[in-house]
């Protein structure tokens, strides 16, 4: 602090390290370029960290407060079977359990009309939810409620005024609601805590739905474990009691592997970015060399000059990370939406949280900038400390450095791929131990760039000369001989390259597995849903009506629940399905097995290869499921692959389902059209069966299709996101080091132009050096992003989803890695080129 | 330079403080808590009152008819209060209240719970000797059978809470289990009758202002031996004295211009009993009634001279300002009545959905010339 005191009358000799900093400060403003790169660097790595913490953050945080909403105070949960619980139940747990902190709810999806998104609609009991939940509805009752029919509380009365009416729509079910209050009336609550979603009386929510005399769940707050050894007494089989705790970080941990991808990806980011800060720093000292010896000529010590450079490195680490905050947050409002939507499509439906900045975020977003500006700054920092007062050196001396360190490299670079592949390898189910794995694995090789460029280089040498003449030899000659100054940069540039290409291959593979898998499965030509999720079954009549449409070959129809086993929550398929529907089912284990008979035996059930993967599940186990006559195991007689729900489907068939479980019907039929019928002609026949629900959802084989294809291209989206943003850093690094370089160059260029050399030549050859280094690069490159493809594919994707899928390598996208590494490389080039067109030779020379 | 980075340094930190309040701002609530209406307001006789039934002078009582429900009516009570002892002398009050109400339409619709009848139950224990004032309540629509009231055999639940006969009922007495848990005490108590029911006012027809309306159907059993176990906190105490039932219906107590009312339960040791309330207005004398009950249950209508507060205690919960000490004077046929009431503990206001207090008191004072002691109950309700 004493150093504040400079600007007192009392003046003071300036210390060292003040001298330096004016004089690198004079310097920076003659050139900030590097200066700005290196806290651009920072900036981009923070915020891509920033901008994935904050959206994954805020997803969680919605997710909380959903479930603060929806669970309240609960513990507990009483879940029901296929359509929910007799109300009944809840009377008994009242009055026959003595259970006071006990509330029925009945939950419903709902639209408002005229507005986009859907809302989630809570049919409480206000005189018994306050025990659970803080929803201060308790003047519902007591209010004018009775003389409202058809209330509704709301999150913001200011939005939607009391009085005023909405139309909620639930499949083909409308009801006008009138606005009778706000949600959090009483307690005070903020509205926001209420977003998204509608309260009424569980009376009306009954009525509106459709479902008198049930129930979607009863909540209860249990104190000691005797509690609910007394609830469970009270249910009848078909009910059963979750602990809601293990069940919230049940699905938060479903998230994780989700959130897990993201950070890893973000923090890639940061690690190109660390890369770019080293070229930077390098740079500055390397552009600083006459500067600092003569510094040291004139008595500064090293010491002071390290110290400098350190204040200095701080500045770039603090001004970053600040910047990266603060563009990472605005970088999260958009990340955002796509986190939750991909949540959406995942695991569950999730409100777009309102974002939120911790402090915790902001220190290790701070901490990491600063750290690994540190970590990247501190090689070249130390290498200023060493200059001398001779050396006003060559840079022939420093390139003879970096090719033995080049080569000194390959051990350790050798030893983090495979430790890379060990880690990988370990049975662990750690995703964050496949992550660790992961870097090592990229690390390795991408730090072996400027050797192996090199290498390739000398061997290219003398055939290039021959073949393309004397400018392609130079350019050769050229980039081995730079490599001091662009094989950090040739490393940030793979490594980007590598991870794009190899987050593109497993897309890709993913996006070919799901297709084929869906161009298996869906074996019926037209689809049939009913639009109403309060009774979302088709009829016995239009059921029969169907199968005896003109140009109808088969018809085989399905529903689809989720159900609480022992497993947690999951779906459970039944499929009323023929032979040749059922060989959509892709069965992996045992392999190539017909599984139809004994599919239809009874307690049979296949299940998918997430579930079994997720839980170790083989083909002979047991699985417990909740069923009419209580807990009933099945035998798993196969298991097959689905990419249609992540938690895992368990698939019996009708016959089991009709025999164990509550049967209310189907909810999808698939309709097997003649050759040469005309599906349009099949659906609108569809439609005019008198039998045929309000509304319905029919949708041809290929329309669904298409559909499934594009929710999976929308799961993906965030990661294309960041897929960029990490190449975006790498080629900005490279362009920026490539003319950085041929700035350094002006003087060699000017003694080439001296010498005979024609401005269009010394063009040429500087663009045919840069796109080189860009195509080995890209080269590079396509091993190591296939390594990672694979890995991504093999380990980190069954370890995050359990799914599997078959590897796919398109050269359409090998092409483009090299493409766009060339190509960005080339166009690094073109700045140089230009300025050194209008240098004259005798400004070059002049420096030199 | 190095006082620029000392500069820099300060203003990031700055940043990332304000920052953090800025996030931590919205993050952090203010929780405040509900708005709890008054007992006497969700009685007074509102324009509502119209939909039901007004209680009426030529209306006879009949038992054991109207120890159940009279829907017609807007509400309803079935009140116990008692003063009990352990045998080493430990002392209780309790209350225990199932409260119903009624609203003026229904939906129609046909679902379970669409039902007009609503049930309030309050449950309260004053433990004398601790001075901890411990209450709860229960509340439910009559829907699904969580709630409701038989009058034979009597029974009246609300979730787990009920006053249920067990088995002696007859046309002038009533033996009843009261059972109720709270959070962390309960009852579990037998109450028999010692006579028949006294009727209020004019043969059950009790009015409650000068003009002899609003009123109410109004019945008691002043006198019912009690034993039985009091639960707090997982000790059980054994406890024996006496409860006072009331049961009252109308559709309406206070009228426009009525502000609340100071009630009185006392029981003298001498085995007498005395019930006086004053509905207070907002200006103007209150309306007053009181009867003396002899131990032969035998009611004797006697003059309110003076009900004088004379001692008030700050409720800091509510803020709310109670006087828990009250001068009553009584003029009888053979002699006027003298009475100090004073709570047996300060804090025995009930801040439930409805808020008032409702407390248990000891009494001295003079009858005649006989000095005279006891115990009783007391409630007070609209003050703000």
């Amino acid at each position: 602090m004493a150093s504040c005191t400079s600007h007192l009358p009392t003046e003071r000799p300036a210390t060292a390290t003040e001298l330096l900093l004016k004089t690198f400060l004079r310097e920076q403003k003659k050139s900030p370029g590097p200066f700005m790169l290196a806290t651009l660097s920072v900036m981009i790595g923070v915020a891509a960290i920033v901008g994935i913490d904050v959206a994954s953050q805020s997803a969680l945080k919605e997710f909380e407060r959903a479930n603060r909403m929806v669970s309240g105070l609960a513990t507990h949960r009483v879940v029901g079977g296929v359509s929910g619980l007799d109300e009944r139940i809840y009377a008994r747990l009242r009055i026959e359990g003595g259970l006071r902190n006990t509330a029925p709810v009945i939950e419903a999806e709902v639209r408002i009309d005229h507005e986009p998104g859907t809302w989630r609609l809570l049919g409480i009991d206000p005189l018994s939810d306050y025990r659970v939940r803080e929803s201060g509805l308790l003047s519902m009752e007591h209010g004018d409620q009775s003389d409202i029919p058809w209330p509704v509380h709301v999150p913001d009365t200011e939005i939607r005024p009391v009085g005023s009416t909405l139309t909620l729509s639930s499949g083909s079910r409308q009801q006008v609601f009138t606005v009778a209050g706000r949600i959090f009336e009483e307690t005070g609550e903020p509205e926001n805590d209420a977003h998204g979603f509608l309260v009424t009386d569980i009376m009306w929510a009954q009525e509106f739905l459709g479902q008198s005399g049930r129930l979607g769940h009863i909540d209860l707050k249990l104190g000691p474990q005797a509690e609910s050894s007394t609830v469970e007494a009270l249910l009848p089989s078909s009910a059963r009691l979750i602990d809601l705790e293990t069940r919230h970080s049940a699905q938060k941990d479903m998230t994780r592997a989700f959130r897990t991808n993201l950070a890893a990806l973000s923090h890639l980011t940061l690690l190109v970015a660390m890369f770019l800060i080293y070229s930077s720093t390098a740079f500055q000292v390397a552009r600083r060399r006459n500067l600092l010896s003569r510094l040291r000529a004139v008595g500064f010590t090293n010491r002071e000059i390290v110290r400098a450079l350190g204040v200095e490195l701080t500045v770039v680490a603090l001004a970053g990370s600040a910047a990266g905050i603060a563009l990472g947050f605005l970088l999260s409002s958009f990340m955002i939406a796509l986190v939750t939507e991909t949540i959406d499509i995942l695991y569950f439906d999730l409100g777009e949280g309102s974002l939120t900045l911790s402090a915790e975020m902001l220190v290790k977003a701070t901490a990491l900038g600063v750290l690994g500006t540190a970590i990247a700054g501190a090689v070249p920092i130390r290498e200023a400390g060493r200059i001398t007062v001779q050396a006003l050196s060559k840079r022939s001396f420093e390139e003879s450095r970096v090719m033995t360190l080049s080569r000194r490299v390959l051990p350790a670079a050798a030893l983090s791929f495979a430790s890379g592949v060990a880690l990988l390898a370990t049975g662990s189910q750690s995703l964050g131990l496949a992550f660790a794995g992961l870097f090592l694995l990229l690390l390795g090789p991408a730090s072996c760039t400027p050797w192996l460029v090199l290498h390739a280089c000398n061997i290219l040498a003398p055939a290039v000369g021959r073949a393309a003449g004397l400018v392609a030899k130079t350019a050769v000659i050229n980039i081995r001989s730079h490599l001091s100054r662009t094989g950090v940069s040739v490393i940030a540039l793979s490594l980007a390259v590598s991870t794009s290409l190899g987050v593109a291959l497993m897309i890709d593979s993913f996006r070919h597995s799901v297709e084929h898998w869906l161009n298996h499965y869906m074996r019926a030509d037209l689809y049939i849903t009913s639009a109403v999720p309060g009774s979302p079954y088709l009829s016995d009549t239009f059921r029969s009506q169907l199968a005896s449409l003109e140009g109808v070959r088969a018809v085989g129809f399905s529903r689809r629940l989720s159900i609480h086993s022992d497993l947690g929550l999951h779906d459970l398929l039944a499929v009323d399905t023929n032979p040749t529907g059922f060989r959509g089912f892709m069965i992996k284990s045992p392999p190539g097995a017909d599984l139809w008979n004994r599919f239809n035996e009874p307690r049979a059930v296949l299940v998918t290869e997430a579930l079994a993967n997720r839980h170790r599940l083989v083909v002979g186990d047991d699985l417990v499921l909740p069923t009419l006559e209580g807990e009933v195991p099945f035998r798993i007689i196969g298991i097959y692959r689905d990419y249609s729900s992540e938690h895992g489907l368990v698939t019996l068939s009708w016959g089991n389902y009709v025999r164990y479980f509550e049967d209310p019907g189907v909810t999808s039929a698939g309709l097997y059209l003649e050759p040469g019928t005309s599906p349009p002609d099949v659906k609108e026949a569809v439609r005019n069966l008198d039998s045929a629900p309000a509304e319905l959802f029919i949708r041809s084989n290929r329309e669904l299709r298409d559909r499934t294809m594009d929710v999976f291209d929308r799961t993906f989206e965030i990661t294309g996101v960041l897929r960029w943003l990490t190449v975006l850093v790498a080629v900005t690094g490279l362009v920026f080091s490539l003319i950085a370089l041929q700035l350094e160059r002006t003087a060699l260029n000017a003694r080439l132009k001296a010498i005979g050399f024609s401005r269009t030549q010394l063009a040429a050859q500087i663009i045919a050096e840069t796109s080189l280094t860009g195509l080995l690069a890209g080269l590079i490159a396509i091993p190591i992003g296939l390594t990672l493809s694979l890995s991504l594919i093999e380990v980190v994707n069954v370890r995050s989803f359990g799914w599997t899928m078959t590897s796919r390598i398109d050269p359409v996208l090998l092409m483009a890695a090299i493409g766009m590494s060339t190509v960005s490389a080339a166009a690094g080039g073109i700045y140089p080129a230009i300025r050194m067109w209008h240098t004259p030779i005798s400004n070059g020379l002049r420096d030199d | 330079m190095a006082c620029a980075m000392t500069r820099i340094a300060a203003i990031m930190l700055c940043v990332l403080i304000a920052v953090w309040a800025i996030s931590y701002r919205f993050t952090a609530r203010d929780v405040q808590p509900p708005a709890d209406p008054f007992l006497s307001e969700m009685l007074s006789d509102k324009a509502e009152a119209r939909h039901y039934d007004r209680a009426a002078p030529d209306v006879l009582i009949r038992f054991p008819a109207d120890h159940g429900a009279h829907e017609s009516f807007r509400h309803e009570w079935w009140y116990f209060t008692g003063n009990l002892r352990t045998r080493d002398d430990r002392e209780f009050g309790y209350q225990l209240t199932f409260f119903r109400f009624a609203h003026p339409r229904k939906p129609d619709i046909e679902n379970a719970w669409n039902n007009s009848q609503t049930w309030l139950g309050h449950l309260a224990v004053s433990d004398i000797a601790s001075g901890r004032f411990h209450t709860d309540q229960e509340l439910s629509r009559q829907s699904l059978g969580l709630a409701g009231v038989e009058a034979t055999p009597f029974r009246v639940w609300l979730h787990g809470w009920s006053a249920t006969d067990f088995g002696h009922m007859d046309e002038n007495g009533l033996s009843l289990e009261l059972f109720a848990e709270g959070d962390g005490f309960g009852i579990d108590l037998e109450v028999r009758s010692a006579g028949p029911p006294v009727l209020q006012g004019e043969n059950g027809y009790s009015p409650k202002s000068h003009s002899g309306t609003p009123a109410s159907h109004y019945y008691s059993y002043p006198a019912m031996t009690t034993s039985g176990q009091i639960q707090i906190g997982g000790m059980s105490h054994d406890v024996a004295g006496s409860t006072w039932m009331d049961r009252e219906w109308s559709s309406g107590i206070l009228q426009p211009g009525q502000s609340g009312w100071d009630w009185f339960a006392l029981r003298l040791d001498d085995g007498s009993r005395i019930m006086a309330f004053q509905i207070r207005q907002e200006e103007g004398e209150p309306y007053r009634h009181a009867v003396l009950i002899r131990p032969d249950s035998r009611k004797q209508h006697i003059e309110v001279v003076a009900m004088k507060p004379v001692r008030r205690w700050r409720s800091p919960a509510t803020g709310i300002e109670y006087p828990i000490g009250w001068e009553l004077e009584f003029s009888a046929p053979d002699g006027s009545i003298s009475i100090a009431v004073e709570s047996l503990m300060p804090d025995q206001e009930v801040d439930l959905m409805f808020r008032y207090y409702e407390g248990a008191v000891g009494l001295t004072g003079l009858y005649g010339n006989l000095g005279i002691s006891g115990r009783g109950y007391m409630e007070m309700t609209g003050y703000r």
